[in-house]
């Protein structure tokens, strides 16, 4: 694992004082985790790019009243996490026709052929049959490499309800997605 | 019997689901959010002052507290060694202490001014 050169801690701090250039640098470290969660739950790009980058700017927001004795990932990963529920609330009518298995059949992109399209494709449906909590708890797991307990604090549920989360969503997408996993093997 | 919950994580599908959800140009997604954060309005000095008001202000009623303490438990000094303290200080000959008459206020100021 590659061990940042300038700690979140020491970066959080300089940002919690203003420094605009310390929080950006947390912006380039977080912000492929960021989209990826945010699309987890919203199901498209252009909505998860949209709350992700609210979800910075409220952090950029509050940042003076970060508690810098905690860890800066979950905190952030919370305010995206609203962000996005923010924005799915607004949004309702069309992420239900992204996020539906037919819309996913329809709306392919010109790069439909490749492998990855259609991986992304099927993932945005076997996500779709997930619960929300379900969604994010395995993608901040499996993904992006967060313990239990710091996803039972960005949820605000007990650490044995996002075991329970991971564990049906891995059985799930494990079905859903056997296809890819078997060529992955 | 391991308990099925208590797993670690899943590398294979963790691969997949990033390839899965990973959205294109992080560059250009970078540069928007840098520069909407741009055109925030910068923080004054007085937020960044404000940052450090409620540590400040929870060290300084410790500190408060604890001289309070010391000067509780500190014994106060008797009345004897702060005579003898001000005599020292002062070279008041000792001798205006050992007469069994008090001094009269000449005296005393005679002595004071001639041990200067």
């Amino acid at each position: 694992m590659r061990i940042p050169l300038v700690t979140d801690a020491e970066l959080a701090v300089r940002a919690a004082q203003g420094d605009g250039d310390a929080f950006g640098q947390l912006v380039e470290r977080y912000a492929p985790a960021a989209r990826r969660v945010a699309r987890a739950l919203l199901g498209n790009d252009h909505d998860a790019d949209d709350a992700a980058q609210d979800g910075f700017l409220a952090a950029w927001r509050a940042m003076n009243r970060f508690d810098t004795a905690r860890p800066f990932r979950p905190w952030l990963m919370r305010i995206v996490l609203n962000a996005a529920r923010d924005l799915g609330r607004r949004r309702v009518v069309r992420d239900t026709e992204a996020l539906s298995p037919a819309a996913a059949d329809e709306h392919r992109g010109p790069d439909h052929d490749t492998d990855r399209a259609l991986l992304r494709e099927r993932l945005a449906v076997a996500l779709t049959r997930l619960t929300e909590r379900q969604r994010i708890a395995i993608t901040m797991f499996d993904a992006e490499g967060y313990a239990h307990a710091e996803i039972a604090e960005v949820l605000g549920v007990p650490e044995g309800t996002v075991r329970s989360d991971v564990f049906h969503a891995r059985r799930a997408l494990r079905a859903d997605l056997a296809s890819f996993l078997e060529v992955g093997q | 019997m391991t308990n099925p919950f208590d797993h670690a994580p899943d590398e294979q599908l963790g691969m997949l689901l990033r390839r899965g959800l990973d959205a294109p140009a992080h560059d250009d997604f970078v540069h928007r959010t840098l520069a909407l954060l741009a055109t925030e309005p910068g923080r004054s000095s007085w937020d960044v002052l404000n940052t450090w008001l409620r540590p400040g202000v929870a060290a300084a009623v410790v500190l408060a507290l604890l001289f309070s303490m010391w000067l509780r438990l500190a014994p106060p000094p008797s009345v004897e060694a702060t005579l003898a303290d001000a005599v020292q200080s002062a070279d008041v000959p000792a001798s205006l202490f050992s007469s069994a008459q008090p001094s009269s206020t000449d005296n005393l100021l005679a002595a004071v001014v001639e041990g200067r």
